[in-house]
C-alpha cells in the first residue's frame, strides 16, 4: 500500500520467484472455501499473515480501469471493527508492518509482526474478509491519493511508462486486458460510484476467491484452530472468479510505437515481445535469454553496445511471465545522437545469434551459476516465502513448484534456449518504441491528468 | 477412563467455547513479547588497524561481505565527481586482470563485488567464496586507472547528469543539500558537467591513494562462514594492507534562516512540487535526548499514522505520502526534514498544514495513546530486525563509530518506555523550527508561485544548482488587448449573449448525484432573481432528506428534520455574492482583477480576482470557449477554512442560452457531483420556493 503497491514493476525485474531450500507447507480448505497455507519457521520471533484475491486488474470491465488497484486502497479504509483511519495505527501500534499490492491477476495484501501478535493479524485480515467499510467519504479521500500516486509514481517519474509499462503493454496487447495499465484511467475512477464499490466487493472479495497464507513462528495446530474461529464464519456472497479464456492474436507484423517523456532528457530505444504464461518452460528460458544479453557487465549487450560501441548509457531486458500470457522486454538509454537503424542492427543481430548458435558451454555453466546463487539468495525471509506461497498456489495452481523452482531452471538446455529465441524473438512479432523527451503531440485529455 | 472422557469433553467444550467467544469487537489480545535471540558477533582486529565481525549462520550456503572504511566526508571543490569517478573505477579492472576478463571472471561464479572509495560488499555462493573474495581483495587494493576507462565513466556521469536534469526529484536533491549544507560544503556541493570534466587521471589515483585507508574502518562477514575461515582469507588476500587513517578536516557552518523563507526552484514539466521543510539538527545518538528524539519524529511524521501524513495524505488527499526525518550527525550537524510530493495545485496548502502540524506538536501534548502506540511500534521493530543476522554487528560497528555505551542496544526499549509526552513536547520544541524553517520547493512555478505569494513568507528563486535568480516569468502573458472586460463580454458571447442572460427571471435544475450515497439521490435546485436560492436533495422512497433555503434576506439548512439558520455573517455574504443566476451581469470593474493565465485540465483559462464584501474569490474562463469552468472561494466551515472549488462542464443549449450539465462542487476531500437531467428556464419557480 505504501511503497509497493505497484508490485508489477518489481516483478518485471525478476519474473521467477527463487526459494532458497524446500519450503515446508500444509494447505487446507476451510469449508466457505479459504484455501489455507501454513509454514512454520521459528528461528525468528516474527509472523507474516497475508491473503491473496484471486482478482486483478484485468478483471476490470472497460470504462472502470484501474479498479481493482482503487479497491486495494479503499479496503485500508476501516471495517465494522476497525474505525476508519485507524488500520495502520493497530498494526503499528502493535509493533508490525504492512501493505498490499495489486497486479494484473491478483490483489494481495499482508502483515507482518512480532509471533506474540499473530492473533491480531487473523483478525485484521477477517476483518477486512468479512465486513469492511466502503463509504464515500474513503472514495473520495483515496481518489486523490491515487491520482497522487500516478503522478508521483508514472507522470513524474523519468521512464514511468517503461517501468510500469503503461508505453509498452499498450502496443503489445489489443484484445487481452493486459494491455491497459494497472493504475487505470483516472477518468474512469472519477466517473465509478459508491455501490459499484460495495457491488465489487460482494463479488470478488470472498473466502472462496482467497488464499490465506500464515508463515512464520507459529504452531500449526494453535493457528489452524484461530483460523477457523476467524475466518470459518465468513461467507460467500458470490461464485469463485472464473475467468473466460481471453486470446491475443500473435503479433505477425512488426509494430511501431513512439512515446513521449517530459521527465527524461535521453531517449531510449525499446522492443517487446509477447510471451509464454508464467508455468510454460519456455517464460523460464526467456530468464536466462534475459540474462546472457544484459545481465551484468559481461553480458553481451552490454559489453558490445555499452563498453565497445560506446552508443548505449545502459541496456536492458525484462522478462516478465504473467499468468496468461508474457513479455520480454529489451533495450537501451541511448548515448550521444540516435542512430535508430544501427541500433536496431546490432540488438537484432545479438538476437540472430541466439538464434543460430548454440551458447558456449561456459556461458552456460555462468548461467548455472547465476542462478543458483540467486536461488540460494532469493527468499531467505519470512514476508517473501509468504508471498511466494500464495503466488505459487493462486497463479501456478500448485504451492509444492516453490521447492522445484531450480529444478526447472537447471532443465533448460542449451538447445531449448535456441529454439525459444526462434520461436519468440522474431522482428515481426514485437513493438519497437522510440521513447522520446517532451510532450506528446497528439496527447488526449486523459493523458494529461 | 471415565477421567479420559472427561478430557475430551473438556476439550470439546472449550474449543467450542473459544470459537463462540471470539469478540470482534476488540483487538485480540498479544501473547508475551517473544524473546529475542540475536547471538553475537565475534570481532578481532588486524594489524592494520581494520575491525572485522563475523556472523554465523549456516541456514544458506552463501556468504556475504562489506567493508567501511568509515572515512569522514571530503569537499570536492572544483572537481566534484571526483569520488563517484574514483568508485565507478575500482571493481572494474586491476594491475593483474583486464576489464573483460574480471567482470567475467565474477560473473562466471555468479558472484557480486562493488568497490568504492567508502569500501565495498561482496556475496556468493559459500563454495566460492575463496575466489570470489580473492578477486575482490585485487580490485580493491591493487586496482589500475586508465585514461581510457576514466574517459569512458566520465562520459557515463556526464550523462547520467544530463538525465536528470528534467527530473524535479533530481534537482530537489541537489538543491536540498546545497541550499540547507552551502556549496562549499562536502555535503552541499553540486556535481556538474564544468566540475566532472576537470577531474584528471592524477586525481583519481591521488584520491584512491589518500583515501583507502584501512585503520578506522570495519569489515562484516555474515553466512555460511566460520571465524577461522574469515581469518585465513584475510591472511592470505589483505596481509599487504598497510594502516594508515585520514585526518578529519574542518567543515564550514550553517545554520538555519532567521525566518521562515521559501526557496523555489522552477521546473516547467513537473506535474508535482518536492517539498522539504527544513531545519538544522544537532542531534547525535549519544545525546540524552536521542530516544525521545526518535518518538517524536516518528509521532510526527515517521510512520503512515503520524500527524503529518494523515493529515496531508488522509484528511487532505494532497499527496501519496509525507514523511520527516530527525538526522544524527557524526562529523558535523544533520538536518529535520519534513518531505513530501503534492500536485502542483496544493503546493500553498500543503506548506501551511507541514507548518501547522510543527505547531502543533510544539504546543499541544501528544495523545496517551499515540505515544504508547510509538513506543510498541520501536519495540516491534527492535523484534523483527531479528530476523536479519547481521544486525548484531551493525549494532556493534554503531556503538563504536558514535561513542555509545556497550549497553546502549540492551537498554534500547527501556530507554524508549521511559519516554514522557512532556518530552515529546519539549524535543519538538528543541528541533522543529517552524519559526526559523527552510522550505525548499521544486515545481511548476506557473501553477504553484500565484498562491504561494499570498501566503507572505519571503520567496527567494534559485536555478537548478542553487544558484540565487531574479524571479522568473511563470504565468503565460495576458495579451496586451485582454482585459477583466473583455473577459466578461467573451463568457457572455459565449452563452448566447448578455441580453439573454439579462431576461432570465428564474432557473430550475433537476440533477442526479451520484456517489454521495450508496444509492442515487435527486437534487432538484432553483435560483430566482433578484437573489434567491433552493435546493432539496431526495432519494427514491425516502423523500426529502435535506433543504437549503435563501430568501434574499434569511435562510436555514436542514437535514433529517434539523434545522440550521443561517448566521449573519453567512447572510451578509449572500447578500453581497448578489444574483446567483450570472453573477457577471452585476459586477463592477473596479470589483474585478484578470490575475492570470492558468491551464486547468491542459487548457488555458483567464483568472479572474472578484473581490465583493471584501472577499476575494476566483473564476476561470477557457480562453478559447469563452466559458466559465470552475470558480474558488474559501468558506468557513466551523471555524476552519476551507476552500470550495465548483467545476462546471458540458455547456448545451436550453432554448437560446448554453448552460454546464455538470457541475462539482468540492470542499477539501469531499465531492459533490451534479448531472442535470433538465434545465427549465422561467418556468416552474415560485417565490414560495425559498422559503
Amino acid at each position: 500500500m505504501k511503497k509497493n503497491i505497484l508490485a508489477f514493476a518489481l516483478s518485471a525485474i525478476m519474473s521467477h520467484v527463487l526459494i532458497a531450500q524446500k519450503v515446508e507447507f500444509v494447505e487446507y480448505d476451510l469449508d466457505n472455501g479459504l484455501h489455507v497455507i501454513l509454514h512454520q519457521e521459528n528461528s525468528a520471533p516474527i509472523v507474516t499473515v497475508g491473503v491473496m484475491y484471486n482478482i486483478g486488474a484485468k478483471d476490470e470491465v472497460e470504462g472502470r480501469t484501474g479498479f481493482a488497484h482503487f479497491f486495494e486502497h479503499l479496503l485500508f479504509e476501516g471495517t465494522e471493527n476497525i474505525e476508519r483511519g485507524k488500520w495502520f495505527d493497530v498494526v503499528s501500534a502493535n509493533g508490525g508492518r504492512n501493505n498490499a499490492n495489486t497486479t494484473q491477476d491478483r490483489t494481495y495484501y499482508y502483515e507482518t509482526f512480532p509471533s506474540n501478535k499473530l492473533e491480531i493479524g487473523l483478525w485484521m485480515e477477517s476483518e477486512r474478509m468479512l465486513h469492511p467499510k466502503i463509504e464515500k467519504i474513503g472514495v473520495d479521500t483515496q481518489n486523490e491519493v491515487v491520482k497522487e500516486e500516478k503522478r508521483q509514481r508514472i507522470d513524474n517519474a523519468p521512464y514511468g511508462k517503461i517501468i510500469y509499462r503503461t508505453g509498452i503493454n499498450n502496443h503489445l496487447f489489443k484484445t487481452h486486458p493486459y494491455g491497459r495499465s494497472v493504475i487505470g484511467s483516472m477518468k474512469d475512477l472519477d466517473a465509478a460510484q459508491l455501490d459499484e464499490f460495495i457491488q465489487f466487493n460482494n463479488q470478488y472479495y470472498n473466502p472462496n476467491n482467497a488464499t490465506l497464507v500464515v508463515a512464520g513462528d507459529i504452531k500449526i495446530e494453535e493457528t489452524k484452530k484461530m483460523i477457523q474461529d476467524y475466518f470459518g464464519e465468513i461467507t460467500n456472497k458470490a461464485d469463485k472468479n472464473v475467468r473466460k479464456t481471453v486470446v491475443e492474436a500473435p503479433i505477425t507484423e512488426t509494430r511501431y510505437a513512439t512515446e513521449y517523456d517530459s521527465n527524461i532528457k535521453i531517449p531510449a530505444y525499446i522492443f517487446s515481445y509477447i510471451t509464454p504464461k508464467s508455468v510454460d518452460k519456455d517464460a523460464y528460458v526467456l530468464d536466462y535469454i534475459s540474462s546472457i544479453l544484459t545481465g551484468g557487465n559481461s553480458s553481451r549487450m552490454y559489453k558490445r553496445m555499452v563498453e565497445d560501441q560506446k552508443v548505449a548509457l545502459q541496456v536492458l531486458a525484462f522478462n516478465q511471465a504473467n499468468q496468461d500470457y508474457g513479455t520480454y522486454t529489451m533495450g537501451l538509454l541511448i548515448k550521444g545522437e540516435p542512430n535508430w537503424d544501427a541500433l536496431k542492427a546490432t540488438m537484432d543481430d545479438e538476437i540472430k545469434k541466439l538464434q543460430t548458435e548454440l551458447i558456449s558451454e561456459k556461458e552456460y555453466q555462468k548461467l548455472q551459476n547465476q542462478f543458483e546463487t540467486r536461488y540460494v539468495n532469493a527468499n531467505s525471509r519470512i514476508e517473501g516465502i509468504a508471498s511466494s506461497l500464495a503466488t505459487f498456489n493462486m497463479l501456478q495452481g500448485n504451492t509444492a513448484r516453490i521447492n522445484t523452482e531450480l529444478d526447472r531452471y537447471r532443465s533448460i538446455t542449451r538447445e531449448d534456449i535456441k529454439n525459444v529465441a526462434n520461436k519468440y524473438l522474431n522482428p515481426n512479432q514485437r513493438v519497437e518504441i522510440k521513447y522520446l523527451e517532451g510532450e506528446d503531440p497528439n496527447k488526449t485529455e486523459e493523458s494529461t491528468k | 477412563m471415565k477421567k479420559y472422557i472427561l478430557y475430551i469433553l473438556v476439550a470439546v467444550f472449550s474449543s467450542y467455547n473459544i470459537a463462540a467467544q471470539i469478540d470482534r469487537s476488540k483487538i485480540p489480545a498479544s501473547g508475551p513479547n517473544p524473546e529475542v535471540n540475536l547471538g553475537e558477533a565475534s570481532e578481532f582486529t588486524l594489524k592494520n588497524g581494520l575491525t572485522v565481525l563475523v556472523v554465523t549462520d549456516h541456514k544458506l550456503p552463501s556468504v556475504n561481505w562489506s567493508l567501511n572504511l568509515n572515512t569522514p566526508p571530503v569537499f570536492e571543490g572544483d572537481i566534484a565527481g571526483v569520488q563517484s569517478l574514483t568508485s565507478s573505477l575500482l571493481g572494474k579492472e586491476t594491475l593483474n586482470t583486464a576489464k573483460d576478463e574480471f567482470s567475467e571472471k565474477v560473473e562466471f561464479l555468479g558472484a557480486r563485488i562493488n568497490v568504492s572509495l567508502g569500501g565495498g560488499f561482496g556475496f556468493c555462493l559459500s563454495k566460492y567464496k575463496d575466489e570470489v573474495f580473492g578477486l575482490f581483495a585485487e580490485a580493491a587494493l591493487q586496482p589500475k586507472f586508465t585514461q581510457k576507462e576514466l574517459d569512458f565513466e566520465r562520459d557515463q556521469l556526464l550523462e547520467g547528469i544530463k538525465s536528470g536534469e528534467n527530473s524535479a526529484a533530481a534537482i530537489a536533491s541537489d538543491v536540498r543539500g546545497a541550499l540547507f549544507y552551502g556549496k562549499n560544503h562536502a555535503a552541499g556541493e553540486i556535481v556538474t558537467k564544468e566540475t566532472v570534466n576537470k577531474v584528471t587521471l592524477q586525481d583519481v589515483q591521488d584520491f584512491y591513494t589518500a583515501r583507502f585507508k584501512p585503520s578506522n574502518g570495519y569489515m562484516v562477514f555474515t553466512g555460511d562462514i566460520t571465524v577461522k575461515e574469515v581469518k585465513s582469507l584475510l591472511k592470505t588476500y589483505f596481509k599487504d594492507w598497510k594502516e594508515g587513517t585520514i585526518e578529519t578536516p574542518s567543515y564550514p557552518d550553517f545554520n538555519d534562516v532567521d525566518a521562515t523563507e521559501i526557496n523555489f526552484v522552477d521546473v516547467p514539466n513537473a506535474v508535482q512540487t518536492e517539498l522539504a521543510v527544513m531545519n538544522v539538527s544537532p542531534l547525535k545518538m549519544s545525546d540524552k535526548d536521542y530516544h525521545a528524539a526518535l518518538i517524536t519524529n516518528y509521532i510526527f511524521g515517521g510512520g503512515f499514522g503520524s500527524y503529518l501524513n494523515m493529515n496531508l495524505r488522509e484528511a487532505n488527499g494532497y499527496t501519496y505520502g509525507a514523511r520527516s526525518s530527525l538526522g544524527t550527525g557524526r562529523y558535523y550537524n544533520s538536518s529535520f526534514r519534513a518531505t513530501t510530493k503534492v500536485r502542483n495545485m496544493v503546493t500553498d496548502s500543503a506548506v501551511v498544514e507541514t507548518l501547522k502540524e510543527m505547531k502543533r506538536i510544539k504546543t499541544e501534548l501528544v495523545d496517551d495513546e499515540i505515544l504508547k502506540n510509538a513506543k510498541a511500534k520501536f519495540l516491534g521493530s527492535f523484534i523483527l530486525e531479528s530476523e536479519d543476522k547481521t544486525v548484531a554487528a551493525r549494532r556493534t560497528i554503531r556503538i563504536k563509530t558514535n561513542n555509545l555505551p556497550a549497553d546502549f542496544y540492551k537498554n534500547f526499549i527501556a530507554n524508549i518506555n521511559a519516554v514522557t509526552k512532556e518530552d515529546v513536547k519539549r524535543v519538538a520544541n528543541t528541533y522543529f523550527k517552524d519559526d526559523k524553517a527552510r522550505i525548499i520547493l521544486v515545481g511548476k512555478g506557473s501553477d504553484v508561485i500565484p498562491n504561494l505569494e499570498k501566503l507572505g513568507l519571503p520567496i527567494k528563486y534559485f536555478d537548478k544548482h542553487a544558484n540565487p535568480i531574479e524571479k522568473p516569468v511563470f504565468s503565460k502573458e495576458i495579451p496586451a488587448d485582454v482585459t477583466a472586460q473583455s473577459v466578461i463580454d467573451h463568457y457572455f458571447n459565449a452563452i448566447g449573449g448578455k441580453d439573454k442572460a439579462q431576461s432570465v427571471t428564474s432557473v430550475f435544475y433537476t440533477a442526479t448525484v451520484n456517489g454521495l450515497a450508496p444509492f442515487p439521490l435527486k437534487a432538484e435546485l432553483k435560483v430566482m432573481t433578484p437573489n434567491n436560492e433552493s435546493m432539496e436533495m431526495s432519494a427514491d422512497g425516502m423523500g426529502v432528506l435535506m433543504k437549503q433555503k435563501w430568501n434574499g434576506t434569511t435562510g436555514y439548512a436542514e437535514q433529517q428534520g434539523r434545522k440550521l439558520e443561517m448566521t449573519e455573517q453567512q447572510i451578509a455574504d449572500k447578500k453581497a455574492a448578489g444574483s446567483p443566476l450570472f453573477p457577471e451581469l452585476n459586477y463592477t470593474l473596479d470589483q474585478l482583477k484578470l490575475e492570470s493565465i492558468v491551464a486547468i485540465d491542459g487548457n488555458d483559462n483567464y483568472k479572474l480576482k472578484v473581490t465583493t464584501n471584501g472577499k476575494d474569490s476566483f473564476r476561470y474562463y477557457d480562453v478559447k470557449t469563452g466559458f466559465l469552468t470552475q470558480t474558488e472561494a474559501k468558506t468557513d466551515a466551523n471555524g476552519k477554512e476551507i476552500t470550495t472549488v465548483s467545476t462546471f462542464k458540458n455547456y448545451k443549449a436550453v432554448g437560446e442560452l448554453m448552460f454546464p450539465f455538470k457541475n462539482e462542487v468540492s470542499a477539501g476531500p469531499q465531492k459533490l457531483p451534479f448531472e442535470f437531467s433538465e434545465i427549465k428556464v422561467n418556468e416552474g419557480v415560485t417565490a414560495a420556493d425559498f422559503e
